[in-house]
């Protein structure tokens, strides 16, 4: 599975760094990044509530 | 567990469905909803959606979309409201939305989770054009209309102002404020309180939100009730009286004996505050917390055997704090709803699903969206007592960019950020630390 961001939508409210810190970054300049695009499946479930939780629905999963 | 009726189809109600789906349950979902739109985003409603030309005005922002939401198979009533609730049998009464409900329906099913969020509170009786209140999309849609119309007559010189009048610096309040702004039209921001959002940030930062607006040209009135509306029943609202307002005691507050100030308004947009949508269950023989107005949950977020609740109307024991608390955040339903719904399962009578349920103990968390300022809370800084105190963690509240920690009795109990939601994340720990859980 691959992390996919918008970062038109994306406004860095940095809940998705809170609930998945292997996959997400917002740093010092107050700009995500996605740490690993292709985590592995043992992460899905934190990253499936990164994209639940995001409030700007700016993160999805793509499947292989 | 082999069926379940989801009452409610907004965001607790479709996270739960979906939680439902990931964890393996296969049995029937039947969701009920009071709206005819699938669950959709409100957060939106009272930001972008209001004004962005991009946003499709024809639908809301669907919380699942396309395939994913045929795949959860849910049966669906929307546009059904529930009536009532047998408790013991696990009968959920429901019946069809229109001028009066004619068609009933009796749902019957293993387990239910109630997630009837709340309604917007309207304190005006008058019977005026142009006063609203925003909760729905079908509300966004028309205050959206009525706000660009406005908007258009200023633009093309047909008048020379309009004047949207916003009753309660709340977050909606805040959030419509600066999008009438944006929009070029004039606004009065009212509220009783002696600061916008005092009550949840204490005095120096509300002042902080209410120099934001200011700055952006909004007329902000404190320390103001709006005592009655202005105009001839049933046409167009055409102002608002205002009377000097000054808080007391505890819920005491009396308002002086004072002139009324005329405020003329085109539009007046109420944001008092949320009520949850809970009176289909008096006499249900659910327990109703009558301090905090929500349906009484334990700490699973169970109100009866196989009942469970999430978002705005459960009112549960957060055991990190060992406090009955109903939090109205959109996050917190998000994960309200999922150890609601896990808690069933875990709870069910067929050994295939029974197993260990896990206590719902959350840091609440909120955000919100003010022209180009992002606001962000995590914790509750007035968990012991009323007064708040605060210390600046990094920048500074004159730049409009700082990041404080609020502290009571020594401890931490929450994380402010104004445009600086990474320092409100990095630093949660502060009130892990102070309030654990487990402890």
């Amino acid at each position: 599975m691959k992390v996919v961001v918008d970062y038109d939508l994306c406004e860095s409210n940095a809940v998705c760094m809170q609930v998945a810190p292997e996959i997400f970054e917002v740093r010092d300049d107050d700009f995500l990044y996605v740490l690993n695009e292709t985590p592995d499946e043992s992460l899905r479930e934190k990253l499936v509530e990164s994209v639940q939780r995001c409030p700007k629905q700016a993160i999805s999963i793509e499947e292989d | 567990m082999d069926s379940i009726c989801i009452v409610g189809a907004s965001l607790a109600g479709i996270r739960a469905a979906q939680t439902l789906r990931s964890d393996g349950f296969s049995g029937q979902i039947v969701l009920v909803g009071d709206e005819l739109e699938k669950p959709y985003d409100r957060p939106p409603l009272s930001k972008e959606a209001l004004f962005d030309p991009a946003y499709n005005e024809g639908e809301p922002l669907y919380l699942v979309k396309g395939q994913d939401y045929d795949a959860l198979e849910l049966e669906e009533r929307l546009g059904w409201r529930a009536t009532s609730l047998n408790v013991e049998e696990r009968i959920v009464e429901i019946g069809e939305v229109g001028e009066t409900i004619t068609k009933t329906e009796q749902i019957q099913t293993d387990a239910i989770l109630l997630a009837t969020g709340a309604r917007a509170i309207n304190i005006f009786r008058e019977n005026l054009a142009g006063v609203y209140t925003l909760r729905s999309f079908e509300d966004c849609v028309v205050i959206r209309h009525e706000l660009l119309a406005l908007a258009e007559q200023v633009e093309s010189k047909q008048a020379k102002s309009k004047r949207v009048a916003i009753v309660g610096a709340g977050f909606i309040g805040c959030e419509v404020a600066a999008v009438a702004r944006w929009l070029g039209l004039e606004v009065s921001l009212i509220e009783m309180a002696s600061q916008p959002l005092s009550r949840v940030l204490g005095e120096e930062i509300g002042a902080c939100v209410a120099d934001i607006h200011r700055e952006k040209g909004v007329d902000v009135h404190l320390n103001t009730m709006v005592e009655g509306l202005i105009g001839e029943e049933p046409n167009r609202v055409e102002g608002l009286y205002l009377v000097p307002f000054v808080a007391g005691e505890g819920n005491g507050a009396t308002p002086k004996t004072a002139e009324k100030e005329e405020l003329p308004a085109d539009l007046v947009i109420v944001g008092v505050g949320a009520t949850p949508n809970i009176e289909w269950l008096e006499g249900s023989g659910l327990a109703l917390d009558e301090e905090n107005k929500g349906v009484l949950c334990d700490e699973y977020c169970l109100a009866a055997e196989n009942i469970a609740c999430a978002g705005d109307m459960a009112s549960w024991m957060n055991l990190r704090y060992k406090k009955q608390m109903r939090v109205e955040h959109w996050d917190n339903a998000i994960e309200q709803s999922k150890f609601a719904v896990r808690n069933l399962l875990a709870g069910g009578t067929s050994s295939k699903s029974k197993g260990i349920q896990e206590p719902f103990a959350p840091i609440p968390w909120f955000w919100s969206d003010q022209y180009e300022h992002k606001i962000q809370l995590s914790g509750i800084p007035s968990i012991d007592s009323k007064t708040v105190e605060f210390e600046i963690l990094d920048g500074s509240i004159e730049e409009k960019k700082f990041a404080a920690v609020f502290k009571q009795n020594g401890k931490v109990t929450g994380i402010f950020g104004l445009n600086t939601p990474r320092l409100v994340m990095t630093n949660r720990h502060l009130i892990e630390s102070d309030f654990p859980f487990p402890p």
